[in-house]
């Protein structure tokens, strides 16, 4: 049995220190993310006066205001994962385990609710509820839950023709206790790694939404938002860019380094699962 | 006469490199065989067996350690060049596997894959290495064998794969055929069918066969010679009836009793 | 034997149509008019080669798929008129072990939790004390020891896999067990020691045994028994001892032929035996209907385009009309004692 290929450390510390940043940062940073400050616009970065990263066009503290959008960018990101995962995991399982016509049904609505457009769909929640956080993750999370529910119908479809399967249904287990008990542990792999590509999927959506216009609302920010008002500001404070833009690299290519990882380590075949 | 025998192995020994340390899977084997003879290798699974077969062929999995010598008609197998092993390798020396099912591409089609054996090792065009394989089809007893060319390998059941795998291995006519538990997965009917096919192609072809099996009652069946191996080590050998009537060690032993237990000529209860 | 019998067959059918490109392909028989009868404590053999439906056979039996024709009877109930529920408590007295041993048990699941899984379902009001105690007890009947507990199903060789299955299996303390081909994965010594423990297993529960294999000389010293299917239909079934001693159907006679003996003196005459079993040149019979078995029969004739009925012929029942003839006498030693 070949030992499991560790974790990549690296990626994981970078991605633990940043959520730690972004949590810890405006909690002890003396400026907030939203007063603006005449006498402190566009400062370069400093350590004297203690604007790390310089402040933007209305003398915020760019460093919190980073901070601040890494927060909500995550916060977004983790909500709709889990929330497509969870509407995703449970369509899919049912599907692939039922059959028939339950399975017909169940996934015929999945390629109906593809063909519905993403951002006319955010455009007509906007209109119709105004534009909130919460909005976000209900219109991301709605949409990506259709990706995750395909490939776990297909994964319980393999999983059900495995001879443990049919022991269980000879054990006397109802379909609802195996796929409890049985279906979903050994889903436990792929979902992982699922998990940890939408992540960086929904940060760039939401960064897309915030270019757009329809993320978060002002003064509250997110990565998108920062980029997008960096991006008319490049020629004369391209700090406002750079910064956010390589912040948010940095989150996408460790999501996806991770990703790539716990498909390697949840491999039955080099001796993990255990 | 070295020249007369096909296959001449001496001292040679596997070392596998594992995270915890070397280990020794093939530990200081021996054994001569002549052409037209079938030499039989007996063990339960994990002894060491189809390591030994592998390494003859120079597949050994990458970081082990291959000591030893195993001479084919004379030429040097152990640390021979890449290259002349590739020459060898279906040509002068070939191997069945266990598994019928995943030794063959299900993609391409019988006849591609047995053709690429002959385009590969004798510059045939692909038509005529296509009539060589109808010809080695039949020879192997698969019917209508011009329409089999076309098929593909999962429109044949399992009997019918392992014989093409049979035909594929026969083609270059090898001095040498290694088996590796040959007819494990298949029903006893087709395993009874595919040994006596193995009869009937050595007596015919004349080529040296090495079979490996962990049933002795197959052995029984084929073998000229018979070698034990347990845990990397040949503990006993010698002609076949000897080691049945005679056996020295207790791996045979108790190889031998599995198997006449199991046996239809058995008499005694379980 | 009082009361009904423990399980009965009664012409057994099951067919499927394979799913054309359009519509449906014609339907095929994985199972025809097939019927045996198993009592408490007893023993059948069901054998065949692979497409002969004895899996099916077996998933039939445990309403496991769907039948197409006749009935499944379990001590005189029969099981298609059970509702899902009803079924699922009748599981309790009608357990399985399986063909790939590694493949049965739950990657993911520690030994533990395999073992007290039957437990979970059947007996609810134990405490989870008394499941570990009783998983302990099965282990140990098995001849494993309380160190297996902890572990993962991949750290288990295949033979203690199969172990650990049957443990599984007789925790729900069942009537009856389907051995759908246990040991045709294992090596020749743990193949013998896994029949021995079937044995004492049945000796010691009294609990009856189905099973299902390709060789008959693997069965012969387990059950009493048998039955030998081919393409779905019975060609022979009765006392093991009489299947051995005198086989009446060339089938039976072409499996035994094809069982090797562990004696090379024998090897000839084995071989002579399967070659007057050899079919000569393919022969033509018209495709519907008549003996399933014509086109490998080396005693074909004109009569067996007529499908032959099962008949009882001395102890045995055979589905050949030539069964008994004396042309159908293999020429050399008799095979066993």
């Amino acid at each position: 049995m070949n030992s499991t290929p560790p974790l990549p450390r690296w990626s994981l510390l970078l991605l633990l220190t940043i959520v730690v940043l972004a949590v810890v940062v405006p909690w002890i940073s003396p400026w907030t993310y939203y007063t603006p400050s005449w006498d402190e616009l566009d400062l370069e970065p400093t350590f004297a006066n203690g604007h790390w990263l310089g402040t933007d066009d209305l003398g915020r503290d760019l460093l919190v205001r980073l901070m601040w959008g890494c927060r909500i960018s995550l916060l977004v990101a983790v909500a709709a994962s889990l929330t497509s995962l969870f509407i995703g995991v449970l369509w899919g399982a049912t599907a692939g385990y039922a059959g028939g016509r339950v399975d017909a049904w169940l996934m015929r609505t999945v390629d109906v609710l593809y063909a519905v457009p993403f951002i006319p769909f955010v455009i007509v929640l906007t209109v119709l509820f105004g534009r909130n956080i919460v909005l976000l993750f209900v219109a991301i999370g709605a949409v990506s839950w259709l990706d995750t529910a395909r490939i776990v119908r297909g994964q319980t479809l393999a999983l059900r023709q495995r001879e443990f399967i049919t022991a269980a249904r000879v054990g006397g287990m109802s379909p609802a206790q195996i796929v409890r008990r049985h279906v979903l542990p050994n889903l436990a792999g792929i979902v992982a790694v699922y998990l940890t590509l939408t992540i960086p999927t929904v940060i760039l959506v939401e960064a897309f939404l915030g270019y757009l216009g329809l993320g978060a609302q002002a003064p509250l920010t997110s990565l998108g938002v920062m980029i997008a008002d960096g991006a008319a500001q490049l020629r004369s404070r391209p700090r406002l860019l750079i910064c956010p833009a390589l912040l948010l690299a940095l989150l996408v290519l460790c999501c996806n380094r991770l990703g790539d990882a716990l498909r390697d380590h949840f491999d039955p075949a080099s001796g993990g699962g255990a | 006469m070295s020249a007369m025998l096909a296959l001449q192995v001496d001292g040679l020994s596997v070392t596998h490199a594992a995270a915890d340390g070397a280990r020794t899977v093939v530990s200081g084997v021996s054994f001569e065989l002549a052409r037209g003879r079938i030499l039989g290798i007996a063990g339960e699974s994990g002894c060491g067996k189809t390591q030994l077969l592998l390494a003859l062929l120079g597949l050994s999995p990458p970081g082990a350690q291959v000591s030893g010598s195993a001479l084919l008609s004379g030429r040097q197998l152990v640390g021979a060049d890449r290259r002349v092993l590739r020459s060898l390798r279906g040509n002068r020396i070939a191997m069945v596997f266990q598994d019928p099912m995943t030794a063959l591409n299900p993609y391409l089609t019988i006849g591609t894959q047995l053709a690429e054996v002959l385009q590969v090792h004798r510059g045939l065009s692909k038509s005529q290495a296509l009539l060589h394989s109808q010809h080695m089809l039949e020879a192997v007893g698969i019917d209508a064998p011009a329409r089999r060319l076309r098929q593909h390998p999962h429109e044949l059941s399992g009997g019918m794969r392992q014989r093409v795998l049979l035909a594929m291995a026969l083609l270059c006519e090898p001095d040498v055929l290694l088996a590796d538990e040959p007819t494990t997965a298949l029903d006893v009917t087709v395993q009874a069918q595919i040994l006596d096919l193995l009869l009937d192609l050595r007596e015919r072809l004349g080529m040296a066969v090495v079979l490996v099996t962990h049933d002795m009652g197959v052995l029984a069946q084929v073998a000229d010679d018979v070698a034990v191996m347990h845990a990397g080590v040949l503990v006993e050998q010698g002609p076949v009836q000897q080691l049945f009537d005679a056996p020295q060690s207790s791996a045979t032993q108790s190889l031998l009793a599995a198997a006449r237990q199991l046996s239809p000529t058995a008499q005694s209860l379980i | 034997m009082s009361g009904p019998l423990l399980l009965e067959a009664r012409d057994l059918a099951v067919h499927y149509r394979s799913p054309g490109l359009l519509r449906p392909g014609p339907p095929q028989a994985a199972l025809q008019g097939v019927s045996l009868q198993l009592d408490r404590g007893e023993a059948l053999a069901v054998v065949g080669e692979s497409g002969s439906g004895k899996s099916t056979l077996a998933r039939a039996l445990l309403r496991l798929e769907s039948i197409s024709a006749g009935q499944v009877l379990l001590r005189g109930e029969d099981l298609a008129i059970l509702s899902n529920e009803e079924l699922r408590a009748k599981r309790r007295d009608l357990q399985m072990i399986f063909q790939d041993p590694l493949a049965s048990l739950d990657p993911r699941m520690r030994i533990e939790q395999i073992l007290s899984q039957p437990l979970r379902v059947f007996e609810p009001q134990l405490t989870a004390a008394a499941r570990n105690a009783r998983a302990l007890q099965a282990l140990q009947q098995v001849g494993l020891d309380a160190s297996a507990l902890q572990r993962w199903p991949h750290q288990f060789s295949g033979g203690q896999a199969q172990r650990i299955g049957i443990a599984r299996a007789l925790l729900a303390q069942p009537a009856l067990l389907v051995c759908d081909e246990p040991v045709s994965a294992l090596d020749l010594p743990i193949r013998l020691q896994v029949l021995q423990l079937l044995a004492q297993q049945r000796e010691q529960a009294g609990v009856a045994l189905l099973f299902i294999a390709h060789d008959l000389a693997a069965v012969r010293f387990l059950c009493e028994r048998t039955l030998v299917l081919y393409r779905g239909q019975v060609m022979e079934q009765g006392p093991t001892a009489a299947l051995f001693k005198a086989p009446l159907h060339p089938y039976t006679q072409t499996l035994l032929a094809a069982s090797l003996p562990a004696d090379p003196r024998a090897a000839a005459a084995s071989r002579a035996r399967r070659r007057q079993l050899a079919v000569a040149a393919p022969v033509s019979l018209p495709s519907e209907g008549g003996c399933v078995f014509a086109a490998r029969c080396a005693f074909v004739q004109p009569q067996c385009a007529q499908t032959p009925l099962l008949r009882q012929v001395g102890e045995v029942q055979v589905a050949c009309h030539r069964a008994g003839e004396p042309a159908l006498q293999l020429r050399g030693s008799d095979i066993s004692s």
